[in-house]
């Protein structure tokens, strides 16, 4: 006959005692050794992160518009080699672009506040934060009148020199604000009649679309008046209009893509809008398949590549996410590739530099991926980020700074 | 643009109009002063303490089905946004202490019961932050922001004195689209 089993008393005493044995051996791992302990933790003094002075190649903002809380929109910064978040501004109601000064160095945040959060006194400013930093600067007041939408790039434009910042209003009259960038003063605001969105075209020259389906010229002084030059014919069926999320494949000229999927390149000649091509971004095997998104397209200036979010769909799916991106050389007007993703995306951009990282997220994930554009394969992901992510933008600067 | 579109316009065009009468001016004016009259004549008769009458959300008309509270209702084919429905007000109420959009944009939706096209009108209801209820996309005949006049992705409360703050959106029917 075995022992008498202990008691539940004795047990719980026993490996009590073995617990502390254990504990004992761990705190003095050679009890026959001169005790050594490790040198006490110095008192800290807390600090703020600087960054480097410019955007590096591989950092991207992107932008949060907190559908669900919208006077909480914000930009993440993220470092997208790195995969970390490098900080954040606060944006306020509607959340829109932030406008990149050609230098990498400073970013202006058109932004609109509330003097009781949702409520009370409205007050539309620019406000500029120095990349170093991120804290808010100098700020310029403006007309509290900055259209409220899905984000898109070319709603609050910069001039190529950023000498001025273009603000698309609706109240629901369409006009221009109009911001001296290194004066930081307001110019004025001018009105755009049944036009909107700018696309720039030249120093101080931008194309509008027109809700009669045609393209307007606006035209700039070297003090930011603006005056409204030629309009083009109708170049979009009332039942297919062009998104107003085009991108720019040469200093005059922009790829529109319409809702059905027509790619139509228009851009600015002698002042005048001109037409230049179209032609389709299905091909000859792609039926069944749209554009769709918040960023439907983006495109390598330096490649001549253009990467396209496509989904399976019929009419009014132009918000549906894709779930592959289709690759073009856009000179050639052929489909170079298609790269399923591994789960959809409603916003695509990639990097200026000649080693680029395509970038993706979609809406309501708080996810930026980070992806090979030869292959679409995922490099890495940054999750976290915020909610409904909607405009990506990266760095304009294709060169690494120290 | 052909004729018949047209004529849809046109026909867009008279509703909104007549809808906008309806809802301001000197009519409106005479109708308030005589609810106003109307409560002037009949309060004494009545008792002194009474129960507050709430104001309950609008329901569906006789000739309609459906759940206003899913996204599939057939008024909702050109909406973008949280049913307020959902939120303490119906297709055609804003909840309480919200304030609805003055102007907006409009679709074209079939209801399935009489097999008629009707417009409708998806006013923002504003002063709040989002509802986050039903969220509902389904853009049908949905244009960009440069023609606003049929655009689902600009917010509408602009025209209210509550400022830009979206709660949450309504399908109200302005009448037969044929």
């Amino acid at each position: 006959m075995s022992a008498q089993p202990k008691s539940g008393r004795d047990l719980h005493r026993a490996a009590l005692a073995a617990l502390h044995g254990a504990a004992m051996a761990l705190a003095h791992p050679a009890a026959a050794d001169t005790p050594t302990r490790p040198p006490v933790l110095q008192p800290e003094t807390l600090s703020v992160v600087e960054l480097k002075d410019r955007m590096q190649p591989h950092w991207v903002w992107i932008n949060d518009i907190s559908f669900n809380h919208m006077s909480d929109g914000r930009a993440y910064l993220v470092d997208a080699d790195a995969g970390t978040m490098l900080g954040m501004i606060s944006a306020g109601n509607g959340h829109g672009v932030v406008q990149i000064l050609p230098d990498g160095k400073t970013v202006a945040v058109p932004a609109t506040f509330y003097s009781r959060g949702m409520r009370g006194k409205r007050e539309d400013v620019i406000t500029f934060y120095a990349i170093r930093d991120l804290a808010p600067g100098a700020e310029v007041s403006i007309p509290p009148k900055r259209i409220q939408t899905i984000p898109f790039l070319n709603a609050e434009p910069l001039t190529d020199d950023g000498r001025f910042s273009l603000i698309y209003n609706f109240t629901p009259e369409q006009t221009i604000s109009v911001v001296d960038i290194p004066a930081r003063k307001f110019v004025g605001e001018f009105a755009t009649p049944g036009c909107g969105a700018m696309h720039m075209t030249g120093p101080r020259q931008f194309m509008m679309q027109c809700a009669d389906g045609s393209l307007q010229v606006g035209q700039m002084s070297e003090d930011g008046q603006i005056t409204l030059g030629a309009t083009s014919a109708t170049l979009f069926r009332p039942e297919d209009p062009a998104s107003e999320r085009p991108v720019r494949i040469a200093p005059a000229r922009y790829l529109f893509f319409t809702y059905a999927g027509e790619a139509v390149e228009a851009g600015v000649k002698a002042d005048r809008p001109a037409l230049i091509a179209r032609w389709s971004l299905q091909g000859t095997d792609g039926a069944g398949w749209r554009p769709g998104g918040t960023q439907p397209m983006a495109y390598h200036t330096a490649s001549g590549r253009l990467y396209v979010l496509m989904h399976k769909g019929g009419p009014n799916t132009q918000k549906e996410p894709g779930s592959e991106i289709w690759v073009y050389d856009v000179a050639k007007h052929i489909r170079l590739a298609r790269l399923p993703l591994d789960h959809p995306a409603s916003s695509v951009a990639i990097s200026a530099d000649a080693a680029p990282l395509l970038y993706t997220a979609l809406f309501g994930s708080g996810m930026l991926d980070v992806r090979d554009p030869a292959s679409g394969r995922v490099i890495r992901k940054i999750a976290g980020i915020g909610s409904d992510l909607t405009v990506i933008q990266p760095s304009p600067l294709a060169e690494a700074t120290p | 643009m052909n004729r018949p579109d047209m004529n849809r316009i046109d026909r867009i065009t008279e509703i909104m109009a007549r809808s906008a009468a309806r809802n301001s001016s000197r009519r409106s004016f005479f109708g308030r002063l005589g609810a106003w009259l109307t409560v002037g004549t009949v309060a004494p008769l009545l008792p002194v303490s009474r129960a507050y009458a709430a104001k309950g959300p609008q329901a569906l008309q006789p000739q309609e089905q459906g759940d206003p509270t899913s996204c599939d209702y057939w008024r909702y084919c050109g909406i973008d946004g949280f049913l307020c429905a959902c939120c303490g007000g119906s297709a055609s109420s804003c909840p309480p202490g919200t304030e609805p959009s003055p102007i907006t944009w409009v679709g074209t939706c079939r209801n399935p019961v009489d097999g008629r096209a009707y417009i409708i009108s998806y006013n923002d209801c504003c002063g709040k932050a989002a509802c986050g209820r039903c969220q509902c996309g389904r853009d049908e005949g949905a244009t960009p922001t440069y023609q606003p006049s049929t655009s689902n992705d600009l917010d509408w409360c602009l025209g209210t004195q509550a400022g830009i703050a979206y709660h949450c959106s309504t399908s109200v029917v302005l009448g037969p689209a044929d």
